[in-house]
């Protein structure tokens, strides 16, 4: 039985060559991982799915253009390659069903600050508990800048934004994910 | 921000970094279902490509090789049967003879040494008047059997040896007679050249270059064919889509790089003036599309109310139109792509070897160019050059 270490480094190997059965183990073996990027941004399990599935045929295709220098760090990079991959598909499938609204007015909220006492072990789901509490444009420029990355620029042309909406959104989201820690966790 | 939010953010971002959920089994196998056969056609779209673009290409250069080694009936090859030429042609010199005014001392040739005219392919030729020719021929075998003198009318004009070869010996007659296309060579009929061509899509310009050759069927027929490298624009003529409630689809256009392989038929019935019809295969080399959207944007500002000194957010709609390219492509890869064309032209002598030809054109989508919702239709004019 072939180890998940193994398929790294074949694939760290050569990557631009493969075959269907190894395009079943990536499938198999990121599968999981690109799931947890698409929940990010769908809340629905079943157009998640349908996420990761329409990014992993962007991925077969276009997996001749990845470029790694770093043979160490390979897994690291092509995760994130794969993530940004299934952020802009998730995006772009957003933007299809018009999920996409500015829930958030400036409210009295925005005055809001205070520093958060954190608990030392803070749970997955409390996490996703945190997050699925925001709104949707905030969510998503928080999950872009934050875990995937991406600068506010790219994020202004990935949502159709300015740059500075991008930095007002994120400030505020992470505002909000403090009222909202001391909420749950009060 | 405190150590503590940051910490926060800090938890928030490792933990949804590293989340992931078990894989799920039955998933690869709805994947195959829903997505093997998309994939397998995108593995096959280089090879794909390349063999319509090789297709092209290959029937192109049969044709050519077809038309080079094809037995025309008019080359130069073709062997004439001198039996039947000599008879046709002494019966044609009899039938004029007896036109001409009979002289009185003058004998019928015909009535003296028997002839036996034989004809053979000319080495060169002149056209001359069927009267002076006879007349040409009456002299000079006269001159020869010396048995009668045929007296001409002065009328006739002097006609040099060099215009007909006509040669007595042995009792044998040479006669030259076959016009000059009669005997051109079959390499002489080919005609190669270059063309250039501007050409509009609603106000999109596409340009062309590429080389041609073109084979003279007959003096008013003739067969080009050619390879053209050709820009051409697409433009995709949509009602426009709402993808979302802030973002629609405008429109679209496609730039095609694309091999252009036509195969005409050129009619010029006048000298100078000719009109052709013909069909074009096109090989698609590189197709990049772009969809025209608009969206608009909430965009918001903070300014300082001067009465209260408060903040306060103005919020307006900015509409933004910019283009966004596909990843899908229209044509691509794609079999069964052609155009009807249709031109007329204008042959203007350059200098001895060289003509510059004119030729407004229209091409007119056919097969998989020919969609509902994509104009591909363009006229333009084009330059040639024909050595």
């Amino acid at each position: 039985m072939r180890t998940d270490n193994d398929l790294i480094e074949v694939l760290s190997k050569n990557w631009r060559h493969i075959d269907d059965k190894l395009r079943e183990r990536i499938y198999k073996y990121y599968w999981g991982y690109l799931m947890g990027v698409a929940l990010r941004y769908v809340s629905d399990r079943d157009m998640a799915c349908m996420v990761v599935n329409d990014s992993f045929v962007k991925i077969f295709i276009n997996l001749n253009d990845f470029e790694c220098n770093d043979r160490a760090n390979f897994n690291k990079m092509l995760k994130g390659w794969m993530a940004k991959i299934t952020a802009r598909t998730a995006l772009n499938e957003l933007r299809k069903h018009k999920t996409s609204r500015l829930q958030e007015p400036l409210t009295a909220e925005n005055d809001w600050r205070f520093p958060v006492m954190l608990q030392d072990n803070l749970h997955v789901q409390n996490m996703w508990d945190l997050i699925n509490n925001l709104a949707p444009n905030y969510r998503k420029v928080f999950t872009l800048y934050e875990i995937e990355g991406f600068n506010h620029d790219e994020i202004a042309e990935l949502m159709g934004i300015s740059a500075s909406s991008s930095r007002v959104y994120l400030t505020r989201a992470k505002e909000k994910l403090k009222m909202l820690y001391r909420t749950f966790m009060a | 921000m405190s150590s503590d939010d940051k910490k926060l953010i800090d938890e928030i971002r490792d933990s949804l970094l590293d989340f992931e959920i078990p894989y799920e089994e039955g998933n690869w196998e709805n994947f195959q279902k829903l997505y093997g056969q998309k994939l397998d056609e995108d593995r096959r779209k280089p090879t794909k490509t390349r063999f319509f673009f090789w297709k092209y290409v290959s029937a192109a250069v049969i044709l050519i090789g077809v038309l080079v080694y094809i037995p025309w009936d008019r080359s130069g090859k073709r062997q004439i049967d001198p039996e039947s030429t000599a008879k046709q042609e002494t019966t044609s010199i009899t039938e004029q003879r007896l036109a001409l005014p009979k002289q009185p001392n003058a004998e019928s040739v015909t009535g003296g040494t028997p002839l036996r005219p034989t004809f053979r392919p000319p080495e060169k030729t002149r056209v001359a008047t069927t009267y002076e020719r006879l007349a040409s021929i009456t002299r000079t075998i006269e001159t020869n059997t010396t048995k009668a003198q045929a007296t001409l009318p002065l009328a006739l004009p002097a006609i040099s040896r060099g215009d007909m070869n006509l040669s007595l010996g042995s009792g044998e007659l040479v006669v030259d007679s076959h016009p000059q296309e009669m005997h051109m060579p079959a390499f002489s009929r080919w005609k190669f050249g270059l063309e250039v061509n501007s050409s509009l899509t609603g106000d999109h310009v596409n340009f062309a270059a590429g080389v041609f050759t073109q084979f003279d069927l007959s003096e008013k027929i003739k067969l080009a064919t050619g390879l053209t490298y050709a820009r051409v624009s697409a433009i995709h003529e949509t009602d426009p889509v709402p993808l979302s409630y802030d973002t629609k689809i405008l429109g679209g256009e496609s730039t095609i790089k694309a091999i252009d392989i036509p195969l005409t038929v050129v009619y010029e019935p006048a000298d100078g003036w000719y009109a052709s019809v013909g069909v074009s295969a096109l090989a698609v080399l590189d197709e990049r599309k772009t969809y025209r959207m608009e969206s608009e944007v909430l965009r918001e500002s903070v300014t300082i109310d001067p009465e209260s000194g408060a903040s306060v957010a103005v919020f307006e709609v900015v509409k933004t139109e910019y283009q966004k390219e596909s990843v899908d492509t229209d044509f691509e890869g794609r079999g069964n792509l052609g155009y009807l064309n249709l031109s007329i032209g204008r042959k203007q002598r350059f200098n001895k070897r060289t003509d510059m030809l004119f030729e407004p054109f229209i091409k007119i989508p056919m097969g998989g160019l020919q969609r509902d919702h994509v104009n591909l239709f363009n006229s333009g004019l084009r330059i040639k050059v024909l050595f």
